[in-house]
């Protein structure tokens, strides 16, 4: 033990100098990050897209390897991580998606289906969520996808959970469940309501530094939070241009509202279809996998929608010029991306603004958005008002499918709730508050 | 080009060198005088003017039928029915040659492509109907229909078309004015050559440079994708499986009227599964197809040199398709 400073008591994991640089672009996500995690304090990790979150998350869990510095954990600690988008297999059943393959869980010759089937229906009924481990799990919810990953390092028995961007109902209360488990977890948000009422202590990184860290209850902490999550940013900001199109002319913002539970991707399904026939505007909710192929080229992802019309007298795709305007257009919007660069080598919010931008700009005169500021952070979600209110002033009809009652307040010219599939009365602009509008998304008030 | 050799190259490279080295430490270790041996498998496509044009022809078929393969792996579909599809191509040449003996011979050369390829081709899509409809994948039922296929030529090889003359199982030979021109007699090579280099150039051109290319590669690499912008799967998953299959059939035919100019029995045996090694050594990349087919039918010509001096007797190509398929399905498909 001699030249190792012994883990303090109540740490549970101890980071000394972390440092990560990403050999493919040379980004450095964490440099030198100092912290000591309590045993079973919740700690709040923020911080803009791109700050170095992730990275640090999947130094901690041991999914990447850190280049300087050292990580060391209590006796008997170990870390896993609940990610936001877990990776599922569709044709799996709950309970193979937790056993399948995992040589933790599963140390025998055979798998005993019945006795498996047992504890995860014991788990799940532990933390109060109802889950069939015979339910396939293309079926489920996002939060369940997260349940899933959850019980599976709990199984796993980690001492130190990482959920990112956490999604499940009643957060709170499962938080509790988990640390009279003696867990202690590690949430990464950014909801900053959220973190002040969960947290018992608030981390905020900006370029893969610490730059803040405070317990909760703090004086002024929501205001400090606030002003240290303000972006320092080059971009030029979105003129809001003269629209020609007097008031009667100019599109509507329809915003659609309800639960997931409540059938918020049934509907984005049966809307799509309408959507899609023509070449009109559509960011689908899940719209990683879906809207752009990572292992793909920007220019590839990009040009995608137009790949009929750059074509040259043969018949073969002009890509020159298609680049010229193309990149021209990334540049104008402040996404930093080179034409060849492959689309996984870009930073998430990234590859979300080039996503937005190549939607807003398709030539049909609706656009379908379901839920398209999740994991945005404060820039990017500005970033995106701004072409939404651009797109209203150059007449196209706006079609907005969000969870979020305080965001369609805010952007809606008409608020459609939804109800368990069924759409409730419209209302217009100003028709509306959030209480009642958070009433009419849990059914009452019909 | 120049990211392409980047991003493929050293897979490539590496296969090439671990094949040979692996081809070379098996006859090191088995051979009963490792030196002729070695000599015979490397050097033995050299050796003779017949020797290099046969090395060429075969890579030419390899290059077609492997390019057959790209057309299935980019489009994302599994197409295992290669042998059956290059078996039915010939047949159907020999059929029609049968019947058609004072045409003119290109008009008949070009007639018996299009016949070949339109056939092989309505064969696989069969699959990806199928596919389409029932869902059973076309894996299983690509193999299965090109097996059946396969029986049914050797009746027609065996019965109706046999040759009495000969001491082969064989249909007679094809009438000259069908066989392709040599380029380098007394070997096999023929002008089919030309048109193989044209088939990979205009493969890589469609799939790289074509809006419809586009969506062919968007459906091997995402479906969702590919969905969400606006392409039809159904309708791919038949388009892919018919162009696979339609090369296979112009290899096929091209056999026939270039190599082996009659339907001896199991004619085709090999190209279709030594097409599917071409294509993923090649990263399916259709450019890389030529330096693979060059690569992979040297291994073989020498492996059966190896054989018909009778010192050797081990399959050595397939213990080297073995290996390729092995490192190959290991990795590469999961990262493309």
């Amino acid at each position: 033990m001699r030249g190792y400073k012994s883990v303090t008591e109540q740490a549970v994991v101890e980071l000394r100098g972390i440092g990560k640089t990403f050999p493919l672009n040379g980004v450095t996500a964490c440099d030198g990050v100092d912290l000591d995690i309590g045993r079973g304090e919740t700690l709040i990790l923020m911080g803009e897209n791109g700050a170095g979150k992730s990275t640090l998350a999947s130094l901690v869990t041991g999914k990447l390897k850190h280049d300087r510095g050292s990580i060391r954990f209590a006796e008997g600690a170990s870390a896993g991580m609940v990610h936001q988008k877990p990776l599922i297999i569709h044709d799996f059943t709950v309970s193979d998606m937790i056993f399948g393959g995992n040589r933790e869980l599963n140390r025998g010759l055979f798998y005993s289906a019945g006795k498996e089937k047992a504890r995860v229906r014991d788990i799940f009924a532990e933390l109060g969520y109802a889950l069939n481990p015979e339910d396939r799990v293309g079926q489920l919810a996002p939060y369940q996808h997260q349940l899933i990953e959850l019980a599976e390092n709990l199984l796993m028995g980690r001492t130190v959970l990482i959920l990112d961007e956490p999604e499940f109902p009643r957060l709170s209360s499962l938080l509790i469940l988990l640390k009279k488990k003696g867990i202690t977890p590690v949430i990464i948000t950014h909801k900053v309501e959220d973190a002040l009422e969960l947290g018992q202590r608030i981390i905020l990184m900006k370029k893969g530094r610490i730059v803040l860290d405070r317990s909760a209850g703090s004086d002024k902490l929501k205001e400090i939070v606030l002003e240290n999550l303000i972006p320092e940013t080059k971009k030029k900001p979105l003129t809001k241009q003269e629209s020609s199109l007097s008031e009667g002319e100019k599109g509507q913002i329809t915003v659609i509202v309800g639960h997931h539970e409540s059938g918020l991707w049934d509907e984005e399904e049966k809307l799509a279809r309408d959507y899609l026939s023509e070449d009109n505007g559509y960011i689908p909710s899940l719209n990683r996998k879906k809207a752009m192929e990572e292992s793909w080229s920007v220019e590839e992802n990009f040009m995608i929608h137009r790949r009929k019309s750059y074509t040259a007298p043969w018949g073969l795709l002009r890509k020159k010029s298609f680049l010229r305007d193309g990149m021209k257009s990334l540049e104008e919007y402040g996404v930093a991306a080179r034409p060849g660069d492959r689309m996984n080598h870009l930073s998430g919010g990234n590859q979300k603004k080039l996503l937005l931008l190549r939607e807003f700009q398709r030539s049909g005169n609706r656009i379908l958005l379901s839920e398209p500021s999740s994991a945005l952070d404060r820039a990017n979600r500005d970033y995106l008002y701004n072409l939404i209110y651009r797109a209203k002033d150059e007449g196209k009809e706006v079609l907005m499918l969000t969870a979020d009652p305080e965001e369609a307040l805010r952007l809606g010219d008409r608020i459609i709730p939804l109800f368990k599939g069924t759409r409730g009365e419209t209302l217009e602009r100003g028709e509306s508050n959030l209480a009642q509008l958070t009433a009419l998304m849990g059914g009452s008030n019909r | 080009m120049k990211s392409l050799i980047k991003r493929k190259g050293p897979f490539l490279l590496f296969m090439m060198l671990s094949a040979y080295l692996l081809s070379a430490g098996i006859i090191l270790s088995f051979h009963i005088s490792p030196q002729i041996g070695l000599k015979s498998l490397f050097l033995s496509p050299f050796a003779t003017s017949m020797a290099l044009g046969n090395w060429l022809n075969r890579s030419v078929l390899f290059m077609i039928s492997g390019t057959a393969v790209v057309y299935a792996f980019q489009g994302g579909e599994f197409n295992l029915g290669g042998e059956g599809q290059i078996c039915l191509g010939g047949m159907v040449a020999v059929i029609f040659f049968s019947f058609m003996t004072g045409l003119w011979g290109p008009a008949g050369v070009l007639v018996a492509l299009v016949l070949a390829a339109f056939s092989s081709g309505l064969l696989s899509a069969l699959s990806g109907y199928i596919k389409n409809i029932t869902g059973l994948s076309e894996v299983i039922t690509t193999y299965l229909l090109s097996m059946g296929t396969i029986h049914v030529s050797r009746y027609f090889i065996t019965g109706p078309f046999k040759d009495g003359d000969s001491y082969l199982v064989t249909t007679p030979e094809i009438p000259s004015q069908f066989q392709l021109p040599e380029l380098l007699s007394p070997s096999h090579l023929n002008i089919s050559l030309f048109f193989a280099i044209f088939l990979v150039m205009g493969t890589w051109l469609f799939l790289y440079y074509r809006p419809a290319g586009y969506d062919w590669r968007l459906c091997g690499v995402n479906g969702d994708f590919a969905a969400y912008c606006g392409v039809d799967r159904h309708k791919q998953t038949v388009r892919t499986l018919f162009v696979s299959g339609a090369v296979n059939g112009l290899a096929g035919a091209i056999l026939i009227m270039g190599t082996s100019h009659r339907g001896i029995q199991d004619f085709f045996s090999g190209y279709g599964w030594n097409g599917m090694a071409v294509s993923l050594i090649g990263g399916n990349n259709p450019l890389l197809v030529i330096p693979s087919a060059l690569f992979f039918s040297h291994l073989v010509q020498g492996a059966e040199r190896l054989n018909l001096m009778g010192q050797f007797t081990y399959p050595l190509d397939g213990f080297i398709m073995a290996f390729i398929f092995l490192v190959v399905t290991s990795g590469r498909l999961h990262r493309d």
